[in-house]
């Protein structure tokens, strides 16, 4: 690798959205915090502290839910750190989490229990992740299909 | 004078001669049983039927007592009859072995060595499956040609080529507008494009052409310019290739071009390939253009560069692959078989007595299972556009030949001098009016009794003050013209060569190799995905109910895509893509939702801007004022 290439400079939308990518990851924290103390590998104590403290939405599956959610939570976490780095993978994989968040979102819609804070944000997400600024960053811009020459109309 | 091309032919030859001079090769798919052939052996094992309006049909002559003269013969029929042929269809040919070895479900293609190598359908997405299923279950309800004919047609035509193969064109030429239009004309006696190639359609009888176009570039010299080739119903520039572009065109011996014919579907293709071809939906075709809206939308929204291209084409079409690959019998000049020549002219009585379909009618609504009409005429009767106006078809009409060139774009140019002269003075005029009424104006602008003539001035000053930006701006028109026409001539002059592409709009490309890379696994799935997703969907139906169905339904949905995703090495893009589409589900709940606080948000947000700018405003002249000076 050629070290005379300076790192790109990071653009403050990539900044700005990877804090809010950050905030999101927080809300999978606690989330997974409560599937965690519903499974009961805390001590009494600390679940009792975390169950208090959140509110209790575990359903069943709980077990099932709780290994999703702490891997969402991780990949989560690896996503932050590929936006700030600026990694084309950590775009991908975004999408992917939000894409995974939405579906949620809209299931909890339709089962009467919305987050609406929630879906707002991911949706304000999505939209700066596909700001054509954001994918020229990370190097997701589609390939010009269009021919390099102006095509006339017939004639 | 120049040294004639070895493509270039004297202009005094004989219609035949021209026509056999640069009669193309037509390269066939392996296992394509239906080569152009004579109609006169096809009429012969025809019977001529009329389709009564209340349903009822009706033989007018039986097989064996139909000529082409009596084809021709006009007949007196109530409107809204339909006069049809039948081949294969005919009912003396029920008893025929070929109908009795019919094997279910195996295409008579494969078994003459057509490989159609990766599955059509996991060529293509989803919703084209979909579409497809949806064509294979509409096939139960429309008139289609039943699977017998397909075999009973194969074997008649065995029969009729083993006794004598002839190859043959009708041909003809058309001279119009400086152009030579050689317009060869095949006539196909089955088209098994469905049931032999995995196409759209089935229909007996088929007409295709093929055109080659010259020009008179020197006296007495004829010089070929264009090729065109007909395909399925498309029209226009797309259909024509320059004689010159011998990287899409293909041309034996300096005067045959060679044009690659779809298996079963006879439509032609310049170069050797397997094609993926968009049959438009046209019921979809009053969503296209709010879909085009909000595609635009997305564009701007997200900075997606995505498409010009894609604006040409349709956006509600079913992808079906076609084999145009050329592995298969050759007919033309230094091929395996050499052409037959009939002229068309003076056209004959069947050529324009006959407004007939050429084969079985089957009352499909669609009309793709119906039989064409001869070469004049479409299937309800109408004038056919590529046999009455070949230029136009081409889109060749708006097209000078290159030895007019020089001179339409002098008449041109004098056209536009004429009018910059004509403007110049009308220009002038108007000015001078408007001087001598701004003139007047003034002059009385101060006297109260004047008042009312003074506002009648200023209006009439306003109406020739619009004529005349009007003429100014055509005259600043008619420069730009005339520089572009003078541009064009110095390039004639100087030999550049125009782009022979420039008049494509949507280029048809044979598949290439890597877009092929599938599994086995990916192709049985793409076989079973739509039958397995109903079942789900059947499944999911009796098993659950309410909100649990409809996520159980989504999340069904979402994994069928993001398997046929992981089969086409597609998964970010596809995942992307739901990701968006459920963002603007969830953005239009939102909306829903808070709309009342949203529009109370925008007005905040409106009010906010507004101040702060006015400030900024208000504070950059505040600064401005305690500077001193």
């Amino acid at each position: 690798m050629n070290k005379n290439v300076p790192p790109a400079r990071r653009p403050a939308i990539v900044t700005v959205l990877a804090v809010l990518f950050g905030i999101e990851t927080l809300a999978m924290l606690m989330l997974s915090l409560i599937y965690l103390a519903e499974t009961g590998i805390f001590s009494q104590r600390v679940a009792d502290m975390v169950l208090s403290e959140l509110s209790d939405v575990a359903g069943p599956f709980v077990v099932i839910r709780a290994i999703g959610a702490t891997a969402l939570l991780i990949a989560c976490f690896a996503t932050t750190i590929g936006l700030l780095r600026m990694r084309r993978w950590a775009w991908n994989s975004g999408m992917v989490i939000l894409g995974i968040h939405l579906a949620e979102g809209l299931g909890e819609f339709v089962q009467g229990s919305p987050g609406f804070g929630f879906m707002f944000l991911t949706v304000l997400i999505v939209f700066l992740f596909n700001q054509y600024a954001v994918r020229k960053a990370f190097g997701v811009v589609k390939e010009n299909r269009v021919p390099t020459k102006p095509v006339k109309r017939a004639g | 004078m120049s040294q004639p091309s070895q493509s270039s032919a004297p202009a005094d030859l004989s219609d035949a001669d021209l026509l056999r001079r640069y009669e193309p090769v037509l390269r066939f798919t392996r296992g394509e049983a239906y080569f152009p052939s004579d109609i006169d052996r096809y009429v012969e094992h025809c019977s001529l039927w009329v389709s009564h309006v209340n349903g009822y049909d009706e033989c007018l002559i039986p097989r064996g007592q139909l000529t082409l003269d009596r084809l021709a013969e006009q007949r007196w029929l109530e409107p809204g009859t339909v006069e049809y042929l039948r081949f294969a269809a005919d009912p003396d040919n029920a008893a025929m072995p070929a109908r009795r070895k019919l094997t279910s479900g195996s295409s008579t293609a494969l078994k003459r060595g057509f490989n159609p190598g990766i599955s059509r359908l996991a060529r293509v997405g989803y919703l084209s499956r979909l579409a497809d299923a949806g064509i294979s279950l509409s096939m139960l309800v429309r008139g289609r040609v039943p699977a017998a004919t397909a075999a009973i047609a194969e074997q008649l035509t065995n029969d009729i080529q083993a006794s004598q193969p002839r190859y043959r064109y009708y041909g003809r030429v058309v001279r119009e507008g400086g152009w030579i239009c050689l317009n060869y004309w095949f006539f196909y006696f089955y088209d098994d494009w469905r049931s032999g190639f995995d196409g759209v359609n089935d229909h007996e009888a088929d007409w295709e052409n093929v055109s080659v176009v010259l020009y008179e570039a020197e006296a007495g010299r004829l010089e070929p310019a264009w090729a065109v080739f007909s395909c399925h119903d498309f029209t226009g520039g797309d259909l024509r290739r320059r004689w010159d572009d011998r990287e899409q065109l293909e041309i034996v011996a300096d005067t045959h071009p060679v044009a690659y014919v779809g298996g079963g579907s006879h439509a032609h293709y310049f170069r050797p390939g397997e094609y993926l071809i968009e049959s438009e939906v046209a019921w979809l075709k009053r969503l296209e253009r709010p879909a085009r809206i909000v595609r635009r939308a997305w564009r701007k929204l997200f900075g997606d560069e995505d498409a010009v291209i894609e604006d040409n084409r349709p956006l509600f079409a079913i992808p079906f692959v076609e084999y145009a690959r050329g592995d298969g019998l050759s007919i033309g000049a230094q091929q395996q078989h050499t052409w037959e020549q009939s002229l068309l002219d003076p056209a004959p009585a069947w050529l324009h007595d006959f407004h007939g379909m050429w084969g079985m009618f089957v009352r499909d609504p669609v009309g793709g299972e119906n039989a064409p009409a001869g070469p004049m005429y479409n299937r309800d009767g109408q004038p056919r556009f590529a046999w009455h106006s070949p230029l136009e078809y081409a889109g060749l009409d708006a097209v000078p030949t290159p030895a007019q060139t020089p001179a339409m774009l002098d008449a041109r140019r004098a056209t536009v001098l004429a009018r910059r002269q004509e403007l110049d003075r009308l220009i002038a005029d108007k000015l001078s009016e408007l001087q001598m009424l701004g003139a007047g104006n003034a002059a009385v602008a101060g006297l109260t009794f004047f008042q009312p003539d003074v506002q009648a001035g200023e209006r009439q000053m306003e109406a020739l003050q619009s004529d005349l930006r009007q003429l100014q701006r055509e005259q600043i028109d008619n420069g730009e013209w005339l520089r572009a026409i003078d541009d064009r001539v110095k390039a004639l002059q100087a030999g550049v060569v125009d782009d022979p592409r420039a008049h494509i709009r949507v280029m048809q490309s044979p598949l290439q190799p890597e877009a092929l890379r599938f599994g086995t696994l990916a192709q049985i799935w793409s076989a079973t995905s739509i039958g397995l997703l109903l079942i789900g969907v059947a499944a999911i139906l009796m098993l659950t109910a309410g909100k649990t169905a409809l996520g159980a339904l989504a999340l069904m949905l979402v994994i069928f895509l993001l398997v046929d995703s992981a089969f086409r090495r597609n998964v970010t893009s596809d995942a992307t893509k739901i990701s968006i589409t459920l963002a603007v589900i969830t953005s239009v709940l939102l909306i829903i939702t808070f709309w009342w606080q949203l529009s109370v948000a925008a007005i905040v947000g409106i009010g906010l801007y507004l101040a702060i700018s006015n400030l900024r405003v208000l504070w950059a002249s505040a600064r401005a004022t305690r500077k001193p000076k």
